[in-house]
């Protein structure tokens, strides 16, 4: 199974810096979730890893190989686009055979691999159409065979769910992970959507003004974010000043007793997720008081918008519609549920 | 221009294209070198390079003035023409291709497709058209215009309603009328502004289109009312060639910046590209 | 104050005298195009009133279609009718190869310079034919510039007279079409979506695949179109021909003859006829063409 390493690649444009020097192993046969903001250069390196255009400096190797240099056509890695990029004076099969008529497989073979891969997306019946002719949906399904149809080693996928609409973006998101897990293949996956890149990766990237700020498998990354940038861009997080000494933590609100392996001590950051917070009874263990501003209805769950000394939280939670505005809500930190950052 | 350099297939693009623009330029360089000489031979033999050395100058401009004693009346009367065919493509264009481009009513495409037609017909077909449809005023000075307007028209209406179309008008428009903009304030506050750019650089080219303007302009003309380009053409049959370069010269010194401005105007999308590279 | 409707603002209230804005416009068009265009029309029926040339029907055995089966019997016009589809067929195709160069340049790359180079490029297209043709006798004339300066140079005075040959004359019209033709095709490459290209290269297409597969059928309507304007400019155009043809007659030249030599107008008017036809001919075929090109593509 291919392994792609990029070693500190350097990628400027025009008087800024798209990439800074990423370093990272995408494990063979995993899917690497790439996940940042626009601007976050996570396109700039798809392009990189692809062959589009060179970088300025850094290296990138596919088991150990230097391909850094290797133009894109023969680097054998199967590319997604954000808008998909179909051929739109081919057909369905056509696009999909596509890859196969340039490396001059004979014609019964190609229609045989078509056929296949359409049947892995599940359009077989969709073969003879032209590009205009069928869904957007679709589209999506015919890009990813196109790219699948010749077996890369590699697949790349820029944003490729970022230009349906939501409903079908969840079908085809759970429809993508049956497909990717059944393939084996090293998938690289750049998106700006946490939700897709916590359900998607085995490996979650972050990345921030063209460098990682924090990588790893998406539930460690989750549940113990490196940066408070790290924190709030994955997820809703309430980010608070706190003191930690000696096994306690001092809240603005709460003082707890806390257990931290990261060895800080002094001003720090406490990071926890709404959903970590519950209600509780004013005397019970851990429990604090905050003033409810307001609250939101969303459907599941009810997200609270409250004060607790001095301090604004986010809380996510299930019974929710318990709480009245103007009453003091007391409240408790599910236990473990604490992440320290350096301040 | 380093990033196009590492792109493969720019470096034999460039020089092709350079060498083309280079043969295109080419003759404008020997026009004005003719314009000036004093030799009737062009080239570099070198008994016409040493008669111009006899202490006679080998450059001069008395062939501009020997022009502009002859054909002054028909330089201004070009002028009055391209001035003119502005001012109405103005008043005529303007307002036709806003209604073109902003309302639907019976005929509106026929419309649209006939006055771009002119566009795509040739010319000496249609000046003999109106030659013999306005044979009763032929050699009248109006008629010469009118056959302009045919030709720049088009030009005039296909800006305005390219500008018009290139952002939704009618979004605007709503919403200035739910701001409670009435008709003419849309149009004096939203519509115009959005215009103007269109209408300076389709009135440049007009005033190119008809300054040029040779088909009609040479079948219509009477030696009273004779346009420039006309008189150019008596000259290239009769005069020597520096008369006629330097009558050339003359043309293009016109025509040249007035396309120079129009790729300006038309290049501003460009602008944030080009620079610093 | 009125009501405003969202969405498009071209409701059923909208004002009716605002079409009165464009009653000029169509004034000009109806009295100085459509009205020239119906008396050709007519006139062409009549019979043919020249002075020298007869023809082979001849005013006494006239029918209302005499002057046409002139235009297509007499050698005379029959060759000058080929020389103009030749010339312009030849120019065009020559044109359409020579700006794709130029205009892929401009289309996908920024370079400085590029303006000045396009301004250059835009130059010789709006310069009346007569000019064209000047300029072509000034180069390649009989004393022209590069037939002295290789007289002076090499001693052999090369490509002398050579624009008043049919030579002279293909490089006058493509002097003229090239920039035309760079225009045309640089707005429709510049639609190119590069990411195709991209996307053809991702899977392992080389640059001759590419542009074979990819590149050529998707810019082919747009060399198509630019074919058929250079074609179409080519065959009406009159100047050039004017200044430089001396033996090698073409149909608007032949019609200017017809008018100020022989004042046969009806003869002439058949000609413009043709020539009108043809050019809305080529017009209509191609926009039918495009649009059929584009629903398949773009629907």
């Amino acid at each position: 199974m291919a392994q792609v390493e990029a070693r500190q690649l350097v990628k400027r444009y025009a008087d800024n810096a798209a990439l800074k020097g990423f370093s990272h192993v995408f494990p063979g046969g995993k899917i690497t979730a790439v996940l940042g903001p626009s601007g976050s250069g996570k396109s700039t390196l798809l392009s990189l890893l692809a062959g589009l255009q060179p970088p300025d400096e850094g290296g990138i190797s596919l088991d150990g190989r230097d391909i850094a240099r290797l133009p894109a056509e023969r680097r054998d890695f199967g590319l997604v686009f954000q808008n998909y990029a179909l051929f739109p004076h081919l057909t369905v099969a056509e696009n999909v055979g596509f890859g196969l008529r340039v490396r001059g497989l004979p014609a019964a073979e190609r229609r045989e691999r078509v056929r296949e891969t359409l049947e892995l997306v599940r359009i077989p019946h969709l073969a003879e159409r032209h590009i205009h002719q069928i869904s957007g949906g679709e589209q999506q399904r015919v890009a990813i065979a196109r790219a699948l149809a010749f077996r890369p080693k590699v697949l790349l996928m820029d944003e490729p769910l970022s230009a349906l609409d939501a409903r079908l973006r969840e079908d085809l998101r759970a429809e993508l992970s049956r497909l990717l897990r059944g393939l084996d293949a090293t998938t690289i996956y750049v998106t700006h959507d946490q939700v897709e890149a916590l359900g998607l990766g085995d490996e979650l990237v972050i990345l921030r003004d063209g460098v990682i700020e924090q990588s790893g498998p998406p539930q460690i990354v989750y549940r113990h974010p490196a940066t408070s940038f790290v924190a709030s861009f994955l997820g809703a997080a309430n980010v608070i000043p706190a003191t930690f000494r000696e096994g306690k933590i001092e809240l603005p609100f709460v003082r707890l007793v806390h257990e931290d392996a990261s060895g800080i001590q002094g001003p720090c950051l406490a990071v926890i997720r709404p959903e970590d917070l519950e209600l509780a009874t004013a005397d019970g263990p851990g429990a604090f008081a905050a003033e409810l501003e307001s609250s939101l209805f969303l459907g599941n769950r009810m997200r609270l918008h409250l004060v607790a000394g001095g301090e604004r939280l986010t809380a996510d939670l299930q019974d929710g519609n318990q709480v009245q505005a103007g009453a003091p809500v007391h409240l408790r930190i599910r236990p473990g549920r604490l992440t320290l950052l350096p301040a | 221009m380093r990033e196009n350099l590492r792109r493969p297939g720019f470096l034999p693009l460039y020089a092709f294209t350079l060498v083309l623009w280079l043969i295109v330029m080419s003759p404008f360089a020997v026009v004005v070198l003719g314009a000036f000489l004093q030799t009737t031979f062009l080239g570099l033999s070198t008994e016409q390079w040493a008669r111009g050395g006899d202490g006679e100058s080998l450059f001069s401009v008395k062939w501009f003035g020997y022009v502009w004693g002859l054909y002054r009346g028909t330089l201004l009367f070009s002028v009055k023409l391209a001035l003119l065919s502005v001012l109405l493509c103005l008043l005529i264009g303007v307002p036709g291709g806003m209604v073109l481009a902003r309302r639907q009513f019976p005929g509106r495409d026929l419309l649209e497709s006939i006055v771009l037609l002119p566009l795509s017909l040739p010319g000496i077909a249609l000046s003999i058209g109106i030659l013999q449809a306005f044979a009763i005023v032929r050699g009248e000075w109006w008629l010469i215009l009118a056959g302009h307007l045919l030709y720049t028209l088009p030009f005039m209406v296909r800006m305005v309603m390219d500008a018009l179309r290139s952002f939704d008008v009618a979004a605007l428009e709503t919403a200035a009328r739910s701001l409670g903009a009435g008709y003419w304030q849309r149009l004096r506050w939203v519509v115009l502004p959005n215009l103007r750019h269109a209408m300076v650089a389709a009135s440049l080219l007009v005033f190119c289109v008809s300054w040029g303007e040779f088909n009609i302009s040479f079948l219509l003309n009477t030696p009273l009312n004779q346009t420039f380009p006309a008189a150019l053409y008596a000259t290239y049959t009769t005069n020597s060639f520096q008369v006629s370069s330097a009558a050339t010269v003359i043309f293009l010194g016109v025509v040249v910046p007035a396309l120079m401005a129009i790729q300006w105007l038309g290049g501003g999308r460009g602008v944030k590209l080009e620079q610093g590279v | 104050m009125e009501a405003a409707p969202l969405a498009t603002g071209a409701g059923p209230r909208r004002r009716a005298w605002e079409l009165l804005l464009a009653l000029p416009l169509a004034v000009v068009f109806a009295a100085f195009l459509l009205y020239p265009i119906l008396t050709i029309l007519l006139t062409s029926l009549k019979p043919g009133s020249g002075v020298l040339h007869s023809g082979g029907g001849g005013s006494s055995s006239h029918t209302i279609f005499s002057n046409y089966l002139e235009l297509f019997r007499d050698p005379i016009y029959c060759e000058a009718m080929l020389h103009s589809l030749v010339l312009s067929a030849s120019v065009a195709l020559g044109a359409t190869l020579l700006c794709l160069g130029p205009a892929w340049l401009f289309a996908r790359y920024e370079f400085p310079g590029k303006r000045l180079m396009r301004a250059g490029f835009a130059l010789p297209m709006s310069l009346s034919g007569i000019l064209v043709g000047f300029l072509a006798v000034i180069m390649l004339g009989r004393v022209g510039f590069i037939p002295q300066m290789s007289q002076g140079l090499t001693g052999k005075a090369w490509l002398s007279g050579a624009a008043y040959q049919l030579s002279g004359l293909v490089i006058a019209y493509l002097y003229f079409e090239i920039p035309r033709g760079v225009v045309t095709l640089e707005s429709a490459l510049s639609k190119f979506d590069p990411r195709l290209d991209a996307a053809a290269r991702s899977l392992g297409a080389s640059r001759w695949q590419r542009f074979l597969w990819i590149v050529l059928p998707l810019i082919a309507p747009a060399l198509v179109a630019t074919f058929a304007v250079t074609f179409s400019v080519s065959l009406g155009s009159f100047g050039v021909a004017l200044v430089l043809s001396k033996r090698f007659s073409v149909l608007p030249l032949e019609l200017f003859h017809q008018v100020v030599a022989i004042t046969n107008f009806p003869l002439a008017s058949a000609m413009a006829v043709f020539l009108i036809a043809l050019a809305l001919a080529l017009n209509f075929a191609l926009g039918r063409w495009m649009r059929r090109h584009f629903s398949l593509r773009h629907a």
